[in-house]
């Protein structure tokens, strides 16, 4: 049983988490489930609602929404009990919750670390960090998470954001910044089906589905990343670019790690399942959220003929380039992650048309 | 409203009333619920015919002992097995020994084992705390020996730690290849048993049941003979989330007021709103003002707030200013202080009382700013706004308290049963001579109380008051001699000082002709016992009239 990827979602009050996580629930086009502090602020419409319970909301497409109003433990034991289990989970924090101490609980039976991803609000956070209250409390955040997700550009204007940036790799340095985007919660799903789409040079075409795929991987040519949409109205970095890749042949743990780790910090999520060299028959799970990388044994490797593959968004086209340029070289046979393909839609939630 | 028969005269060893225009007498008359007067047995006949009852002669008479900060779901926590360090009474009188000794827990943990029917029931143990086991470290290997087939999970006084046994383990799927931070490992790599923080602890299946209690009838019950135990005849409910339904507010009226349940109480409504239980300040105004102007009774008040901003001393999570914790970073807030702001204000213009727990300074200033802030926009006068725990309140936050109008309802027994820790682990000798200032907040003139907040420490305010005016921890030191508070002023904290953060001093909390007939009833003069106060027996309480001695007496 794949364990389910738990994102822990903090920032200050007013940080735009609820946004994001309405968002998210709205698009859904994978099944989420999502505890929040507040079950009231959930906004969801309410033909989408299947069933409202007392802890719990189920939408109709598939998502649930828990309370965490009897505590963190309650509402995890009701989460690793829901059947079918979710594929993502995303943990909504209070605006004083310390998000990377909760971080112990993406290691709860049933789940794994999905990253602590943190909002900083253009408007406010740096007068919130300087606040004598609750300065600490702020700047703990930011510096203690994995990513950090900017929001409200669109009310700051370019200039602004720019200036909250680089306060923020002041402020928290070492933490990639992406402009918000509900896409960004949770991992980039593996089982997309390649296909030209988005505004980059078209990937390798023809076909589709895993044929193709390892097709495609013992072919050779790496292409551009292709430009995928984020949502609208996150500013103008909000437009995320993916890139994804195959190999056939096993994959060299030491390139792997060292790909990742000068993987360009515009590069926020990796997810993968591969084949080490040292490992062939185990699946070693790859993911990256910003800051935070890390392998891990996920089991036996189910059937040679499923190639390697792996996923990475980034926030701008230079950083999805950066993701090929060293992701392809990370197989001990050269340029074995080798076919980019980009998502017919964006990960998780589908981009507004 | 009464007729000369309903009077009846209980002439004492001596009265003391808390009323200083008539502090002592040797005697009381009591009508229906109320106190009729003080005096002497020849004085009180003078009221009309009356009955003398010489059942309390060789007694000490004083008013019920006030509690402003305990919680009602206390009765819950003996539903489990006590493993504490100190003695303590559950509310059925039984008196529970302390363990000294790790074996002592072991032993205590034996009895609990024999005592369950059901072979599979989980044995569920709290209190204990290792710090007075040094040397030794409480492991699944020690629980083996009390149990190798029943799941045993032991509580740590702290609430950061548990211990559970092989059989506990094996049943909820504690293994080698658990990953969870905090599941402790011997070197072989076999988890040891020790679970550190919530997130190992939650792997355990009894722990989320030890999350927030649902109150009922049975725990409301214990509440009030745990006060009658210890002369308490007045207990606040700091707070409740069941005030917006009215099953909720059944579940308090079906037990308080029958007539043979002994305290009264005044239930507080809890304004953090944490989840969709609990109403909206705006929503929950209308919804408090009505319970207590439609709903109230002489047994059950409501319409008063509570909150909380910070976490514990000695859990490092309370919020500080300079100098802050010892070589530690500052702990945490509970709600931000915008939503505290708005949530208060809406409560205060609507004319309502609030008491916010703040144990540390900053805290205490967040509330001290948005008491102010709300002042200037929404005068009131006598809102009583309190600033419970206030265990770091500096000099200058008391002025201000009493510049605003505010009380401080004080924790002082954690100067007994933390008071080790806060002298040489928390905030060191200095601050921790400084903390639960009672005698500044009173030269100040701020209002006080001094209070136990069960279940966290154990409900009997003769010994809150004697830690009041020894100021010793409970290894016996000396813990800030000049905060030490006369036995006097630790009495009237216990009865009217605390009635008076209720809003009831009109009603409880002295010995007045007009209040209430509610006594504790005890074997000796709290001020002719030197400082041992907690050694003057408690034989039982008289609420309204009513008598209800302590069992075993």
């Amino acid at each position: 049983m794949t364990d389910v990827p738990l994102t822990l979602l903090g920032g200050y009050l007013g940080s735009g988490k609820t946004t994001l996580v309405n968002a998210l629930l709205r698009d859904a086009s994978r099944r989420i489930a999502v505890l929040v502090n507040d079950f009231g602020a959930v906004n969801i419409d309410a033909d989408l609602i299947r069933r409202r319970g007392a802890t719990t909301l189920e939408l109709a497409n598939g998502c649930v929404c828990c309370s965490l109003v009897d505590g963190m433990a309650s509402a995890m034991v009701a989460l690793a009990g829901l059947d079918p289990r979710p594929e993502y989970a995303v943990v909504e924090l209070s605006g004083v919750a310390d998000p990377s101490a909760m971080a112990t609980w993406g290691r709860y039976p049933g789940f794994t670390p999905g990253g602590v991803l943190v909002c900083a609000d253009a408007e406010t956070v740096r007068t919130r960090a300087a606040d004598k209250f609750v300065g600490d409390t702020v700047t703990h955040q930011l510096a203690t998470a994995d990513l950090l997700l900017l929001t409200k550009t669109d009310l700051t204007g370019e200039r602004q954001a720019e200036s909250v940036r680089a306060w923020l790799s002041r402020t928290a340095p070492g933490v990639p910044v992406a402009d918000a985007a509900p896409e960004l919660l949770l991992d980039p799903p593996l089982d997309t089906a390649p296909g030209p789409v988005g505004s980059g040079p078209a990937p390798d075409s023809g076909g589709s589905g895993p044929a193709h795929a390892a097709r495609g991987a013992a072919a050779s040519g790496l292409a551009p990343a292709s430009a995928m949409p984020g949502s609208a109205g996150h500013g103008p970095h909000a437009v995320h670019h993916a890139w994804a890749g195959e190999s056939a042949v096993p994959v060299d743990r030491g390139a792997l790690e060292a790909a990742l780790d000068a993987l360009d910090a515009g590069v926020v999520r990796v997810k993968g399942v591969v084949r080490l060299a040292g490992a062939p028959d185990r699946r070693t799970v790859v993911q990256v959220v910003g800051r935070r990388r890390e392998l891990t044994d996920d089991g036996p490797w189910p059937d040679p003929a499923v190639p390697s593959r792996l996923v990475a968004i980034a926030v701008h086209a230079d950083a999805a380039a950066d993701a090929a340029r060293r992701l392809s070289r990370s197989s001990p046979a050269g340029p074995a992650l080798t076919r980019t393909r980009t998502p017919p839609s964006a990960p998780g939630p589908a981009p507004p048309a | 409203m009464s007729s000369p028969s309903d009077l009846v005269i209980y002439p004492a060893k001596l009265v003391r009333t808390m009323d200083p225009a008539r502090p002592t007498a040797q005697a009381i008359a009591v009508y229906g619920d109320r106190i009729r007067a003080v005096g002497t047995v020849e004085e009180l006949r003078t009221y009309g015919d009356a009955t003398v009852d010489d059942r309390y002669a060789d007694k000490v008479l004083l008013p019920g002992f006030v509690e402003a900060h305990s919680h009602a779901k206390t009765g819950g926590t003996w539903r489990h097995t006590y493993a504490g360090y100190f003695p303590r009474t559950s509310p059925d009188g039984r008196h529970w020994p302390g363990c000294p000794t790790l074996d002592a827990v072991l032993d205590r943990l034996r009895e609990a084992d024999a005592a369950l029917a059901d072979p599979d029931e989980p044995l569920v143990a709290w209190g204990m705390d290792p710090i007075y086991y040094p040397g030794e470290r409480l492991v699944g290997a020690h629980l083996d020996r009390v149990s190798s087939t029943r799941p045993i999970f032991v509580m740590h006084a702290s609430g950061h730690l548990a211990t559970v046994n092989s059989a506990l383990m094996r049943r909820d799927g504690i293994t080698r290849d658990t990953r969870v931070e905090g599941v402790m490992r011997r070197p072989d790599g076999e988890p040891d048993g020790e679970l550190r923080e919530m997130t190992a602890m939650a792997l355990a299946s009894p722990y989320p049941q030890l999350g927030p209690v649902v109150l009922d009838e049975d725990m409301l019950w214990d509440f009030a003979r745990d006060g009658r135990n210890h002369g308490v005849t007045t207990l606040a409910d700091l707070g409740s989330r069941m005030l917006m339904d009215d099953d909720g507010v059944a579940v308090y009226e079906n037990a308080v007021l029958r007539e043979d349940y002994p305290a009264r109480l005044s239930v507080f409504h809890w304004g953090l709103r944490a989840g969709t239980e609990i109403a909206a300040p705006a929503d929950a105004v209308p919804r408090l003002k009505e319970l207590r102007d439609a709903r109230s009774h002489p047994k059950l008040h409501f319409g008063h707030v509570k909150f909380v901003l910070d976490g514990t001393v000695q859990g490092f999570s309370a919020r500080l200013q300079e100098p802050g914790f010892l070589g530690r970073p500052n702990g945490i807030w509970v709600q931000t202080p915008e939503e505290f702001r708005a949530a208060f204000t809406v409560f205060h213009e609507a004319g309502l009382m609030v008491h916010v727990h703040c144990n540390g300074d900053q805290a205490t200033e967040l509330f001290l700013d948005t008491v102010e802030d709300a002042l200037a926009a929404h005068p009131r006068w006598d809102h009583r706004h309190t600033v419970t725990h206030s265990q770091l309140s500096t000099p200058a936050q008391y002025r201000r308290m009493a510049a605003l109008g505010m009380c401080a309802n004080i924790f002082t027994n954690h100067l007994y049963y933390w008071g080790d820790q806060h002298l040489d682990i928390s905030i060191g000798v200095d601050r921790a001579s400084r903390m639960n200032a009672a005698a500044t907040a009173l030269r100040s003139g701020v209002p006080i109380s001094i209070h136990c907040d069960t279940p966290v420490t154990p409900l009997n305010p003769l010994h809150t008051a004697q830690t009041a005016v020894t100021r010793r921890t409970a290894s016996g030191r000396s813990i800030g001699a000049y905060e030490r508070i006369t036995a006097e002023q630790a009495l009237h904290a216990i009865t009217l000082g605390a009635a008076y953060m209720l809003k009831l001093d009109h009603a409880v909390g002295s010995l007045e002709a007009g209040k209430y007939a509610d006594l504790a009833v005890l074997g000796a003069d709290p001020l002719a016992v030197g400082d041992a106060l907690a050694d003057v027996p408690v034989h039982g309480t008289v609420v309204g009239g009513r008598h209800f001695p302590v069992p075993s007496s």
